[in-house]
C-alpha cells in the first residue's frame, strides 16, 4: 500500500510537489499567525504571569491588568487581618518619559513592586541581579526597548521624568503590552512617576501554607468594598479575554487560520483530484484485477498522509527558522507541545479533507470501464 | 476432462441512460470450460464486451445468473466480487491496461500483493512469471518504455501470476503486429491446453485457427456456437 502510494506520487512529481507546497504554505501560515498570537497574548498578561503572588487585589473598576487604576494603601493594612494572608505587597504602575544617554527620548511604563519582597521580579535577565534594584536609582530595562544604545550594560545612566537613574538589570525579551517596561521598586516608581505615596495600582498577596487561595479570595471579596481580589490565573485569563475582545486579535488570527486550512485543503484537494482523474484508468484496472473500493481508497489516503508528513516536516523547519529569526527582533514565543499537536491535527485535517474529493471519484470508477 | 468453470444462465444486461434503455445482452446462456480456447466474435454492439464483463464479474446481470467456480455472483458484495475476480479470473485487455506508475515487475506483482503476499514474495513470483514469458530483462521498465508486444506479454504475465482458472482477453491482438499476434495467440493456446479456460473477444478472423470453439453474437444474443 505504502509502496504503491509512493509510486503514484513519484510518477506524478509536479502534482505531488504542488500538494506538498500546499501543506507547507498552509501550515506555515497557521504556525506563523499562532506564534504572533502567542507572543501578543503573552504580552497582555506578562505582569500577572511573571508575578509570584497568589492573589491580585485591584480597584473594583479594574477589568484587566493593563488598566489597573489606583488603590488606597490603607487596604494593605486592612487586608492583613484576613486569615491566611502571609504578605501584602504594593505594585505601582505609572507612565513616564525616559531620556537615554544618547539623547533619545521614549515613553516607558514604570512597574514598581514592593521591595525587598519583589512579588514581581525582572525576567529574562542577561546582566545584573534583582538586589540591584534596591540600589540608588536602580532600574531594569530591556535591550530591545533601548535598541539605540549600542552596548547596553549595567551602570548605564538615563533620566526618567528628569530624574537620574541607573540600569542595574538588563533583560532580553521582557517586554510589556503597553510600552517599554522599566522595573524598579514601588517607592521609586511612585517618586519617578509622581504617584501619590498613599496609593498603589494593585496589591499583591501571598497566602500562607494550609490555606486555600480560593477561600481567601472569596473572603476578601466578601469583606471589602471598592476592591476586587483575583486568583492569579483567573486574573491572567480575564486580562487575556478583555484584550482579545477589545483588540480583535483573536478574531483575525482565528479567521486567518480557518482560511489557511481551507486554502490548503483546496490546493491539496484539487491536486489529488486532478491526479486521480488522470489515473482513472489505472484505478479501474486495479479494481478489475481484484482491488476492492477499500483498497483503492487506502492508496489515496496513504498518498494524502505521505504528502501531509513531508509537508509538515518542511513547514516545521520553516516555523522553527521563523521563530529563531523573529527572536532577533525581540519577539519571543514558545510554540509548546499543544500547538505542535494542533498543527499536526490541522495538517491531517487539510490533507485528509483534501483527499475526500479524489476518494469519492475513485470509488465511483467502475471496473467494467476497462473494457470500453 | 473438461470442467465448467463459468456459466451464464439466461443472463440479461440492460443499460439505462435517462429515457434510453439499451439491452446489451438478452437472455443468454453459455458455458466456459477448462482446456478450451473460446473465440467470441460479432459486430460492434453485438454484446461481446458485456458478455465478457459478466463472465469477468465486473458487472451484475440485470436478470439471470452468473456462476464462476461454483459461486453465483448475485448478492455478492463489492469486496466478495473483487476477491472472486482476484482468485479465479485473469484479464488481458486490448490496450494492455498496465498500471502506468508501476514497473513491469510491480504490475505483475500487484495481484499477489492484493492476495496478501509480502512484497518480497510477490516480486519473486512475479519475476518467475516474467521469465516464463521472456520479459525478465524488462522488469524494471515502466509501461511507456515497452513496445506493444512487450506490454501484452507483461499483461499476460499479470493475468496468469495468480494461476486463475479463467483467462478473459478483450481484443488482445488488436494493437499488435503480425509477429506479436502469433506469439500471443500461441501462448494463449498453450494455456488452454494446460487446462485453463481462455475466452478471447475479437474481430480478427485470423484467430479462428487457434480456437477450440467459436461463439458468434448478434444483437445481444449468441447466434452460433
Amino acid at each position: 500500500m505504502f509502496q504503491q502510494a509512493l509510486q503514484f506520487m513519484r510518477y506524478d512529481k509536479p502534482k505531488t510537489i504542488g500538494a506538498v507546497l500546499g501543506v507547507i504554505v498552509a501550515i506555515f501560515l497557521i504556525g506563523q499567525q499562532a506564534g504572533i498570537f502567542i507572543f501578543l497574548t503573552g504580552l497582555m498578561t506578562t505582569l500577572v504571569d511573571h508575578s509570584s503572588a497568589d492573589i491580585w487585589v485591584t480597584s473594583n473598576k479594574a477589568l484587566e491588568a493593563n488598566r489597573l487604576g489606583t488603590l488606597d494603601m490603607s487596604y494593605a493594612r486592612e487586608l492583613k487581618s484576613i486569615p491566611g494572608i502571609r504578605e501584602v505587597s504594593p505594585m505601582v504602575v505609572a507612565g513616564a518619559s525616559a531620556r537615554l544617554s544618547n539623547g533619545e527620548q521614549l515613553p516607558v511604563q514604570l512597574v514598581g513592586p514592593g521591595a525587598p519582597e519583589f512579588l514581581i521580579e525582572p525576567w529574562r535577565i542577561v546582566e545584573g541581579e534583582v538586589s540591584g534594584l534596591l540600589d540608588k536609582g536602580g532600574i531594569s530595562v530591556d535591550v530591545f526597548d533601548l535598541k539605540s544604545i549600542d552596548e547596553l550594560h549595567v551602570g548605564e545612566p538615563l533620566e526618567i521624568n528628569g530624574e537620574r537613574v541607573y540600569v542595574k538589570i538588563v533583560t532580553s525579551g521582557a517586554r510589556g503590552f503597553g510600552g517599554s517596561l522599566v522595573l524598579t521598586t514601588a517607592e521609586r516608581a511612585r517618586h519617578l512617576g509622581k504617584v501619590d505615596p498613599n496609593t498603589a495600582s494593585a496589591l499583591l498577596i501571598t497566602v500562607k501554607e494550609g490555606y486555600s487561595v480560593d477561600s481567601v479570595v472569596a473572603q476578601i471579596n466578601k469583606s471589602f468594598f471598592g476592591i476586587r481580589a483575583w486568583e492569579r490565573e483567573a486574573f491572567s485569563s480575564q486580562t487575556r479575554k478583555v484584550n482579545l475582545g477589545n483588540s480583535g486579535i483573536g478574531t483575525s488570527t482565528f479567521t486567518l487560520i480557518i482560511f489557511a486550512i481551507l486554502s490548503g485543503m483546496v490546493i491539496i484537494g484539487l491536486t489529488l483530484y486532478s491526479a486521480a482523474i488522470e489515473r482513472l484508468n489505472d484505478f479501474a484496472t486495479m479494481k478489475a484485477i481484484g482491488a476492492s473500493n477499500g483498497y483503492v481508497t487506502r492508496i489515496i489516503i496513504m498518498q494524502a498522509l505521505l504528502i501531509a508528513t513531508v509537508g509538515f516536516i518542511l513547514a516545521a523547519f520553516l516555523l522553527v527558522g521563523f521563530q529563531l529569526g523573529i527572536a532577533n527582533a525581540g519577539i519571543f514565543f514558545d510554540y509548546g507541545w499543544k500547538l505542535w499537536l494542533g498543527l499536526i491535527v490541522a495538517t491531517l485535517v487539510l490533507s485528509l479533507g483534501g483527499a475526500l474529493l479524489a476518494v469519492n471519484r475513485i470509488r465511483k470508477v467502475e471496473p467494467a470501464s476497462v473494457f470500453r | 476432462m473438461a470442467e465448467v468453470l463459468a456459466r451464464l444462465e439466461q443472463a440479461k444486461k440492460v443499460y439505462q441512460t435517462g429515457d434510453t434503455r439499451i439491452v446489451a445482452l438478452d437472455h443468454t446462456s453459455m458455458e466456459v470450460r477448462s482446456h478450451e480456447l473460446v473465440l467470441l466474435e460479432g459486430p460492434s454492439g453485438s454484446g461481446k464486451t458485456t458478455l465478457l464483463s459478466l463472465l469477468g464479474c465486473v458487472i451484475y446481470p440485470t436478470e439471470g445468473k452468473v456462476m464462476v467456480r461454483s459461486t453465483y455472483t448475485t448478492g455478492l458484495t463489492d469486496r466478495q466480487l473483487s476477491r472472486l475476480r482476484l482468485q479465479h479470473i485473469g484479464f488481458v485487455f486490448q490496450n494492455f491496461n498496465l498500471i502506468a506508475p508501476f514497473t513491469a515487475l510491480d504490475n505483475v506483482a500487484f495481484p499477489l500483493r492484493l492476495m496478501g503476499k509480502s512484497g518480497r514474495q510477490a516480486r519473486r513470483e512475479a519475476l518467475q512469471q516474467l521469465e516464463k514469458l521472456g520479459m525478465a530483462d524488462r522488469r524494471f521498465n515502466r509501461p511507456r518504455e515497452l513496445s506493444g508486444g512487450q506490454k501484452q506479454r507483461v499483461a499476460i504475465a499479470r493475468a496468469l501470476v495468480t494461476n486463475p482458472g479463467i483467462l478473459l482477453c478483450d481484443e488482445p491482438t488488436a494493437s499488435l503486429d503480425h509477429g506479436s499476434l502469433e506469439k500471443v495467440m500461441e501462448e494463449l493456446k498453450m494455456l488452454s491446453q494446460e487446462g485453463k479456460a481462455v475466452v478471447v473477444v475479437t474481430h480478427d478472423p485470423r484467430l479462428e485457427s487457434y480456437a477450440d470453439r467459436v461463439v458468434s453474437m448478434e444483437d445481444g444474443r449468441v447466434v452460433n456456437t
